[in-house]
């Protein structure tokens, strides 16, 4: 059973939005709900490319019309396998545009009203802006097209159990049944219609029919979780020979079709648009309602022309049958043609586009954006970011997400494709790479002074916690090195630091930090006076083979009793892939809690960062969990030998990508003072360089 | 009617393409053909803030005259309203900043004179949205972002005069008061908010003095471009107050937006309940809040400008 639907504009405002239980109308409406978690978690950050998306125990779908910046959503229980989902984005998608497209087209023009080319009169403040009564027919329509997939649902899993029991033929050459219907055992479950098939006749037509059509989704289906939850619908991979035997089918068969199967007499009369009520149907009633004068006067123009909506011109004819049609017909497509989420909107009549103009005041000829424009382009821009170290995977899914965003755009004639796919890029980069959350750890600093003084002010004697850092990475990154950078700069803005000398497994490693400690010491007594606090900067040690956790604890309330401001804790460099290690590292982190965790990586890195971040963060969040304490990953990066990969910045990209952290700093040379903070513009710009 | 004597052919031609666009349209309101050099100057009000302030449902309030559920914006709203002020002649244009962190940024490009926008000198005004609410929750991330916009704001060529700021603590009608009356307390959530705010960007002003950021530059400015995020001086030396500040001037005011919402869940999508189920969304209507205008201090406010 479906948990909530949700169709928005990319603006924020919701058009239409239904919840299935109580729980989730509370949770639809909580800043943490499922919509907005998607928008902020996946959609902002780049993750578009990605068909699904699960937090809480909840998984959600969507799929974006991106001619008129419409997101469709939907969330249910992730336990729940529900084959219909995809089926149902993709009707509704194309069922909720088609229905109201006029409005639609007038709702987002007034969204990017131009001072230059708008009308000079306000959007008025008619009744017709009033959503709740816009859409209000849509509530049927959406019943109709949900039940009609869930008693498709559930039909195709009765036809399943009846051919493993009886049919022979038909069962053999259903060898792949078991393993999916085991790899689905919910399938179909969550429907609430009782089903019908038990009266509704099947002839061996429609058998055979149904199964051609289970084999595409299966084949659909397999190839799409094959490809690990990449790509597009559920339909994606079935190729060209089955949607040729699908038409090929359709074609004998007559007039009989999905629709005509499945709708049974109960939803006929469910779908109230009976013919004696004409103000109640879509077309009388909500558009012109909805639209008032413009229908008319765009009738008049001749661009109101809904040719593929047959009903909306005879309101007159028994529309009962036309609306059913139209689902049906919907229904069909949608299933048979193994629909991307796109085509629809590829199908889009030329009228959104040219009455979209007209409304902006777009200059110019537009046409929605298709994947065969985009693909050529995108591969090229992928290659690119490849060629500029951004890893593999990374390019693919940063590329993938920028198609999405473009597929059904409409483009004007002034810019070419490469130019779209180029600006909506670097606006994903752009994303990307800045920061969700402060970097400035300086005021982060401060903050924790003055918090942590305030609160012991009532016993008397003031002892300020410090501020920790543990450096995390894999081995001869340069972790010790730029550990000492930070310990410069931070020496530089007037605050005492300790470092922690937590690796007490390579052997030098300590030594190499005593030698950084007393240089560090010497340029600092050089400059400023030693005040009376002691000592500006000191190494913790102990020496090698102990536990590091038990040290860096240590090191800390040292710090605490010593009036240090920092604590700098450095680790030993480890492969992401060594269990006991990384179990290490995360009980240094559960029993320290250090304000901020920053892996330390390589400029020069390529497909290997991704491994590398999703491994540490992974470990860290699972074995750093404590009861009633989630985990605890990354807080960001510092990417060294920055100086040694010229414009070749992927890692960046990649890293930032991965962890959804920011990049706080980048070490670019041998000298305590290269160590640079990143301007997300300047490597946005190298990025795309040719 | 002075004004369509200074049309040239050019806005004539131009005019009828709008009129055109607006039959298209539909829309059947008076026509008023405004001099479009003019409508570019200081008729950009800006909506800023964090994520879940209230931007996008006060957007809607006043462009719509209701205010829809809403999620996290991906991108920016643009529309016309009509000003309460009959100084305002033309609509003011309402630009809705998405506050989600990694977009946020997008704003600046109203203060900013690249290639990107020609709005320079554009903003009338901006209103900075918190949720009054959470304030005590996020003060320092929402102050980070306040701060932005103040750098901004002062940072403007000195051609330009700085926009006025309001401070919006919205969603009044959820802050609990001590009195636990229904009515929504604006007054408390002004001096709650300038408190905080107050104190929160003290603390970032004397963080800005003293970090020393030339040690640490940026990747690839060897121009030495300053980059520190300053812009909260205040008269003499004094802690930061919002009267105090140099950079312009700040007003805060309270209020809310009355959310229309979906009436009930419905129970499961039970075929037979759900039929003569009526299929409206009717507003909660909290008989124990008196219907009052959540935005008025808001449209108060924008009357008052110049
Ligand atoms: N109770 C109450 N809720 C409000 C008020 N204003 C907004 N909300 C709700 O707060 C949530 C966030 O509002 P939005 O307008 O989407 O927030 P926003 O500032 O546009 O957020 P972003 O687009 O993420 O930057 C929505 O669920 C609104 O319905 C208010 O005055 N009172
Ligand atoms: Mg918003």
């Amino acid at each position: 059973m479906l948990d909530n639907c949700t169709i928005s504009h990319k603006g924020g405002l919701v058009l239409w939005s239904r919840s299935f239980t109580p729980t989730a109308a509370t949770l639809s409406r909580s800043n943490a709900s499922p919509v907005n978690n998607l928008i902020r978690e996946a959609l902002i950050e780049g993750r578009s490319s990605e068909d699904r998306y699960e937090k809480d125990g909840y998984a959600v779908r969507w799929t974006l019309a991106n001619d008129l910046e419409l997101i469709f959503v939907v969330a249910y229980q992730r336990i729940l396998q529900l084959s219909y989902v995809e089926d149902l984005l993709t009707a509704i998608k194309t069922l909720f545009i088609k229905l109201y497209a006029p409005f639609l087209t007038k709702f987002v023009a007034s969204l990017h009203a131009q001072a230059n080319a708008a009308p000079t009169e306000v959007a008025d403040a008619s009744p017709s802006w009033d959503f709740a009564s816009a859409f209000k027919d849509w509530d049927k329509v959406f019943d109709k097209v949900l039940r009609e997939l869930e008693q498709k649902a559930n039909q195709e899993r009765r036809l399943r159990t009846r051919q493993l029991t009886g049919s022979t033929a038909l069962g053999a050459s259903m060898s792949g049944n078991e393993s999916f219907n085991e790899e689905h055992p919910e399938r179909g479950s969550g429907a609430t219609t009782p089903a019908k098939d038990a009266t509704s006749p099947l002839d061996g037509q429609e058998i055979a029919k149904n199964i051609a059509h289970l084999k595409t989704r299966m084949k659909g289906r397999n190839s799409t979780s094959g490809k690990k939850g990449k790509g597009g619908g559920a339909g994606s991979g079935s190729d060209s020979d089955v949607s040729k035997r699908q038409s090929s089918l359709r074609g004998a068969k007559s007039k009989r079709t999905w629709g005509d199967v499945v709708p049974t007499e109960d939803d006929m009369s469910a779908l109230d648009f009976s013919t004696d009520k004409p103000s109640d149907l879509p077309s009388a009633g909500v558009l012109d309602t909805l639209v008032d004068e413009k229908s008319r006067g765009v009738k008049k123009d001749g661009v109101y022309e809904i040719r593929d909506w047959e009903f909306s011109k005879q309101a007159s004819r028994e529309v009962d049958e036309d609306l059913d049609d139209f689902i049906s017909k919907t229904l069909r497509e949608t299933s048979l043609n193994s629909t991307g989420p796109t085509t629809s909107s590829e199908a889009q009549p030329g009228y959104i586009s040219s009455l979209f103009s007209k409304l902006t005041g777009l200059a110019g000829s537009t046409r929605p954006l298709t994947q065969q424009d985009l693909g050529p382009v995108l591969a090229g821009m992928k290659e690119h970011l490849m060629k500029k170290n951004v890893a593999r995977d990374i390019a693919e899914r940063v590329c993938d997400g920028v198609g999405k965003s473009l597929e059904g755009k409409k483009v004007g004639g002034l810019r070419s494709i490469r130019g779209e796919v180029h600006a909506a890029l670097e606006d994903a980069i752009t994303r990307i790479l800045t920061p969700k959350t402060s970097t400035d750890i300086l005021h982060a600093i401060r903050q924790k002074k003055l918090t942590t003084m305030t609160t012991t002010r009532a016993g008397g004697e003031s002892k300020m916690e410090p501020y920790s850092i543990t450096f995390v990475g894999v081995n001869g990154v340069g972790k010790s090195t730029n550990l000492s950078k930070v310990a410069f700069w931070l020496l530089q803005n007037d605050f005492r630091v300790l470092i922690a000398a937590c690796d007490t497994f390579r052997s030098g490693a300590v030594e190499q930090l005593r030698v950084h400690v007393r240089n560090l010491g010497m340029l600092v007594n050089k400059e400023t006076v030693e005040d009376d606090k002691g000592k500006k900067i000191d190494l913790y040690e102990k020496g090698y083979g102990k536990d590091a956790a038990g040290i860096a604890k240590d090191a800390i309330a040292y710090a605490k009793e010593e009036g240090f401001d920092v604590v700098l804790i450095d680790t030993a460099g480890r492969m992401q892939d060594n269990e006991p290690l990384m179990r290490a590292l995360a009980k240094l982190v559960a029993l320290n809690q250090p304000d901020k965790i920053v892996f330390v990586g390589e400029a020069l890195v390529g497909n290997e960062a991704v491994d590398q971040l999703t491994k540490f963060d992974r470990a860290l969040k699972d074995f750093s969990k404590g009861e009633g304490k989630s985990g605890r990953g990354i807080d960001g990066m510092l990417v060294t030998k920055w100086d040694t990969v010229d414009d070749k910045v992927g890692a960046a990209l990649s890293m930032t990508f991965v962890t959804g952290q920011p990049i706080l700093f980048v070490g670019c040379g041998q000298t305590y003072t290269d160590l640079r903070q990143l301007r997300v513009s300047n490597v946005v710009q190298a990025l795309l360089s040719d | 009617m002075d004004e369509l004597k200074r049309v040239d052919t050019y806005s004539l031609i131009l005019g009828s393409v709008l009129l055109a666009c607006v039959l298209v349209a539909g829309e059947t309101s008076r026509l008023e053909i405004v001099d479009s050099r003019r409508a570019k100057s200081g008729s950009i009000v800006l909506l800023v803030g964090p994520s879940d302030g209230g931007k996008t449902a006060i957007f809607s309030s006043l462009v719509y005259n209701h205010a829809p559920p809403t999620h996290t914006s991906l991108q920016q709203n643009v529309a016309f309203f009509r000003s309460p002020s009959p100084f305002h002649r033309k609509p003011l244009q309402v630009v809705d900043i998405p506050g989600h962190p990694r977009i946020r940024g997008q704003f600046t490009d109203f203060f900013q004179e690249n290639g990107k926008s020609k709005n320079i000198g554009g903003v009338k005004a901006v209103i900075f949205v918190c949720d009054a609410a959470a304030l005590t929750r996020n003060a320092s991330t929402v102050a980070e972002h306040l701060h932005l916009v103040m750098h901004a704001i002062s940072n403007l060529p000195p051609s330009a005069t700085p926009p006025p700021l309001l401070v919006f603590a919205n969603k009044a009608d959820v802050l609990t008061s001590a009195s636990k009356s229904k009515t929504p307390n604006t007054a408390l959530a002004v001096t709650r908010t300038t408190t905080i705010l107050e104190r929160e960007l003290e603390k970032r002003r004397l963080n800005s003095i003293k970090s020393n950021t030339a040690v640490l530059g940026e990747l690839g400015d060897e121009g030495g471009e300053d980059d520190t995020v300053g812009g909260l001086d205040v008269t003499e030396g004094d802690a930061f107050t919002f009267d105090k500040w140099d950079g312009g001037v700040v007003t805060i005011r309270s209020g809310w937006v009355d959310i229309q919402r979906p009436r009930k869940a419905h129970g499961g999508h039970d075929t037979a309940s759900e039929d003569d189920e009526p299929k409206e969304k009717d507003t909660v209507v909290d008989p124990t809040v008196p219907k009052k205008d959540g935005l008025a201090e808001l449209v108060d406010w924008i009357a008052t400008l110049r």
